[in-house]
């Protein structure tokens, strides 16, 4: 729930944009700069958020990241130059975004389920912040459209202040920070030193790339393929529902199945989906099997992903961890968006960047088959004994 | 802590209230405002 509040909130932003610069007389740069800060901040925050949550418990650090949201959104909403609003919208959600993202919320959930749980739990959190990106966006709209964007703001902001009770549930169940010797900064090392983890954290900024990029230009694609608006939104809220079922789904096979060859067919099937996309005629029935499609492989990345930081390397850093790894994601998540407009302009079409994204696809693909799944403490043992 | 009995009904509560929430968001997905409203959004 807490996912599906933060992550989901952010999700609506961009329909802020139009309202807020009209009323305001702001360019769109001056929006678009605050929401670049505060996915920078998002990104690198989140790892010493993170890093907070392992060493000392990640409900102080919710409850942190609860507040900094809701007074973000407070302040956004009474923002009136764009200083005031690169300090709520960037810097403060940023921060409220790096205490209750995925990476925090994750690490407590992998170290509260057992082992062989602990898939399947990552992909219900997952789906439950899958599900709050799908309804918070039309919920978003909705509230501007009745309302107006002020208040939208203020309702929004109110809403988040629901994460602080629930992370006050989550107190005094960090029982893994106190076992094992290891440090922060030697986990750190130790996972710096893991070809895997660099492999994973490519492979998830291939992920970040294509979502952001399909979220972004797939409905103004299709409007230029000669589709309809409504079917480029269809797509996308078969995409958002999908997404739910994906995240669960993926996390519920990686319990039974190997997490990487899991993580190597969601690439492989994502090639194969864009290469039938961009090959075959544009119809309703292309446009549903590709949202469908690419709606079950959507997510599914992060369980998986996160549950294979845990396997390798443990619980007990995991927050500081996929924090790092989630930070490859931000970064193709940005290099997507820019990338996709960037080529539509020079070239005056995104064919190159679909294709760009079948190479990426195949790229991940190959890169997880190489990840060394064994959990690295017991080979640290292994190697210790005489 | 939830009654064992208790459980199943917790759960079909919860999977109507997805379902609801679901053709809700399907349905605001497709009116007018959102589409103008996402047309002139970006995010990253």
């Amino acid at each position: 729930m807490v996912l599906m509040l933060s992550v989901g909130t952010r999700q609506s932003f961009g329909l802020f944009l139009q309202p807020m610069t009209l009323e305001l007389g702001w360019t769109r740069e001056t929006f678009g700069f605050a929401i670049a800060l505060q996915n920078i901040v998002w990104g690198l925050g989140q790892p010493f958020a993170g890093a907070i949550a392992d060493k000392f418990g990640a409900a102080r650090v919710i409850v942190a990241g609860g507040i900094f949201y809701a007074l973000g959104l407070l302040m956004m909403a009474h923002s009136t130059t764009g200083l005031a609003f690169d300090l709520s919208a960037g810097i403060l959600v940023g921060l409220g975004l790096s205490g209750c993202g995925f990476g925090v919320v994750m690490g407590v959930v992998g170290r509260a389920a057992p082992p062989a749980k602990r898939s399947a739990a990552l992909g219900l959190v997952g789906a439950g912040g899958s599900f709050g990106q799908f309804a918070m966006l039309p919920f978003g709209q909705s509230l501007i459209s009745n309302f107006g964007w002020l208040s939208a703001l203020l309702v929004l902001a109110a809403t988040s202040l629901v994460i602080i009770p629930l992370a006050a549930a989550l107190a005094g169940r960090n029982t893994a920070a106190h076992a094992g010797s290891q440090s922060l900064s030697a986990a750190i090392r130790e996972a710096a030193a893991h070809k895997g983890f660099w492999l994973l954290t490519v492979s998830f900024l291939v992920c970040g790339f294509q979502t952001l990029f399909i979220m972004i230009h797939l409905p103004a694609y299709l409007v230029d393929q000669g589709m309809s608006p409504t079917q480029g939104m269809t797509a996308l809220a078969l995409i958002g529902f999908f997404n739910i079922v994906g995240s669960y789904g993926c996390g519920l096979l990686g319990g039974h199945y190997s997490k990487k060859y899991l993580l190597v067919w969601l690439y492989s099937i994502r090639a194969v989906a864009i290469s039938l996309f961009i090959a075959l005629p544009l119809s309703t029935f292309t446009i549903w099997g590709f949202g469908i499609t690419m709606g079950i492989t959507w997510l599914g990345t992060v369980p998986l992903t996160n549950g294979l930081v845990a396997q390798i390397f443990g619980v007990k850093y995991l927050s500081t961890l996929f924090s790092i790894v989630f930070l490859g994601h931000q970064i193709g998540s940005f290099l997507g968006a820019w990338y996709g407009g960037l080529m539509f302009d020079l070239t005056g079409s995104y064919t190159t960047v679909w294709i760009f994204c079948i190479v990426l696809s195949v790229l991940a693909a190959a890169l997880c088959v190489p990840v060394d799944e064994r959990d690295v403490t017991l080979l640290r043992a292994a190697e210790s004994k005489p | 802590m939830i009654r064992q009995t208790h459980r199943p009904l917790v759960w079909l509560i919860l999977a109507t209230l997805l379902a609801y929430v679901s053709y809700l968001s399907f349905k605001a997905y497709l009116n007018p405002d959102f589409l103008i409203g996402y047309a002139n959004m970006f995010s990253c």
